[in-house]
């Protein structure tokens, strides 16, 4: 499996706080089956401020002791982009982290004013040449009842990705309810952990996949746990094979 | 997106078609009374948009300056055709009292394209307003013409606002799909302002219902 969600670089948001924490989850990602870990460290939320010189310093601090301990395991850096309703040109414009430095960007919105401007969001940042990742997108209850923003958000390709916690009941009951709807019409890109720490915001990949390949086969579940994500590491371009989007304007003109 | 028009097939009969478009317009111009034209319709999905560009484009092969201003304010396309972003556009220039020049996008060799930028809350008050119509004055010198894509006539009042200060109006209809009675009373709408249509592109016309023209061109 690989993981493209996680709050494990300590000391740069509300994930990990220690460099042993960060170890201890590194570890249990390794032991579960994960051979690569993003970690991206909250961007332009709240209070965290992005001091790019403590993420790197111990970024590479945690990649020297991996090594050091022969952990199985590629580690890499991006972001979890926080996407004002209002100012997400400037965003885009000042750049972030992308997903283990592809054009793969992780996107996140407010959860209880969700943008109504969604899709044109998802387009800005597609006409700047980053495809966008919805990070646990089984938080925007607007999706769920707007279905037609929903396919709007699809038509400018946008990628959802769900968390491993909501497929498993871990969350409230409205998530674990869309997430499975997401599930069931395979609009589901990419699962992940979201990991935050060893007690509250755990890791549940491996519960998750086997779920997933109970409930809607193991070639989908190997799909959203490992291959999709590969694309992502591997900076190449797919296209979610199970929703067809609508015909573009441009195939009208002539 | 330019290569599909010109390069890729310019012979096709649609292109032909809206040639002939730009020609008619062209000789009912030879004065050069009309320099803005708007493109509307009754109801949305009727076309407006595609054959705005479409119109922009084959008039740029009358080696003319265009200008393509998405003035649809509730719903603008104009830049996901063109793969623009929309970030920035009109109504940063009015906001802000800026030059417009930094805010154009050439798509085309001769086509230049103006976007809506951030949709403000107020759309009707911009449509409306006094530094619109100034600004328009004023790019319109630099142009030989000027089309306005805008929203539905029997959605908004956008449309009729925009039609007393542009010179022409040209009406997209869709075939089969808009109802007469529809079509009649977004022509009477715009009328009760002086407004002056030029024409109708009727869209989508299946082709067992077109003439012979089309046939003989298709064949190649």
């Amino acid at each position: 499996m690989i993981d493209i969600h996680s709050h494990i670089l300590f000391g740069v948001d509300d994930g990990a706080e220690t460099f042993e924490e960060s170890m201890d989850l590194i570890k249990e990602e390794v032991e579960k089956g994960v051979s690569h870990i993003i970690f991206t460290p909250h961007f332009n939320k709240r209070n965290y401020h992005q001091d790019k010189d403590k993420i790197s310093a111990n970024f590479h601090a945690l990649k020297e002791a991996a090594q050091k301990e022969n952990l199985n395991v590629e580690l890499y850096l991006g972001n979890e982009v926080y996407m004002d309703f209002n100012n997400y040109a400037s965003i885009i414009e000042n750049g972030f982290n992308t997903l283990a430095g592809s054009m793969y960007v992780l996107v996140e919105f407010n959860e209880i004013i969700p943008p109504e401007n969604m899709p044109e969001i998802c387009y800005e940042i597609n006409v700047s040449g980053y495809i966008t990742i919805i990070a646990h997108a089984e938080r925007y209850e607007i999706l769920y009842e707007n279905r037609q923003m929903l396919r709007n958000v699809l038509n400018e390709g946008a990628h959802l990705q769900v968390n491993a916690s909501s497929i498993l009941h871990k969350e409230n009951k409205e998530r674990n309810k869309f997430a499975h709807f997401l599930l069931k019409n395979k609009l589901v890109s990419f699962i992940a952990s979201d990991v935050h720490n060893t007690t509250s915001r755990k890791f549940y990949l491996d519960e998750a996949y086997k779920e997933v390949s109970k409930k809607y086969g193991k070639n989908y579940a190997d799909e959203i746990f490992k291959l999709n994500q590969l694309n992502v590491i591997n900076k190449t371009k797919f296209e979610s094979s199970n929703y067809q989007p609508k015909r573009s304007i441009l195939s009208k003109l002539f | 997106m330019e290569k599909y028009l010109i390069s890729d097939n310019p012979s096709s009969p649609i292109a032909e078609a809206y040639r002939k478009i730009a020609t008619n317009i062209e000789f009912s111009n030879i004065d050069n009374v009309i320099k803005t034209i708007m493109v509307t319709s009754a109801k949305q999905d009727e076309g407006k948009t595609t054959t705005i560009c479409n119109l922009a484009m084959v008039m740029t092969e009358h080696k003319k300056k265009i200008l393509l201003i998405d003035l649809d304010l509730r719903k603008p396309v104009i830049h996901k055709i063109f793969k623009l972003p929309n970030t920035k556009g009109l109504t940063d220039i009015l906001i802000n009292k800026d030059s417009y020049e930094p805010y154009l996008n050439n798509v085309y060799p001769g086509l230049d394209v103006l976007t809506t930028g951030i949709i403000p809350a107020n759309p009707a008050e911009i449509i409306n307003s006094k530094s619109l119509k100034e600004l328009i004055k004023e790019m319109s010198q630099n142009y030989d013409y000027i089309f306005f894509d805008t929203p539905p006539v029997m959605l908004v009042s956008d449309p009729i606002t925009i039609s007393t200060y542009a010179d022409a109006v040209i009406m997209a209809i869709e075939h089969g799909k808009t109802e007469k009675d529809l079509v009649k009373k977004a022509v009477e709408s715009l009328k009760q302002v002086n407004a002056n249509i030029i024409g109708a592109v009727m869209n989508n016309i299946p082709v067992s219902k077109q003439s012979n023209y089309y046939y003989y061109s298709s064949y190649e």
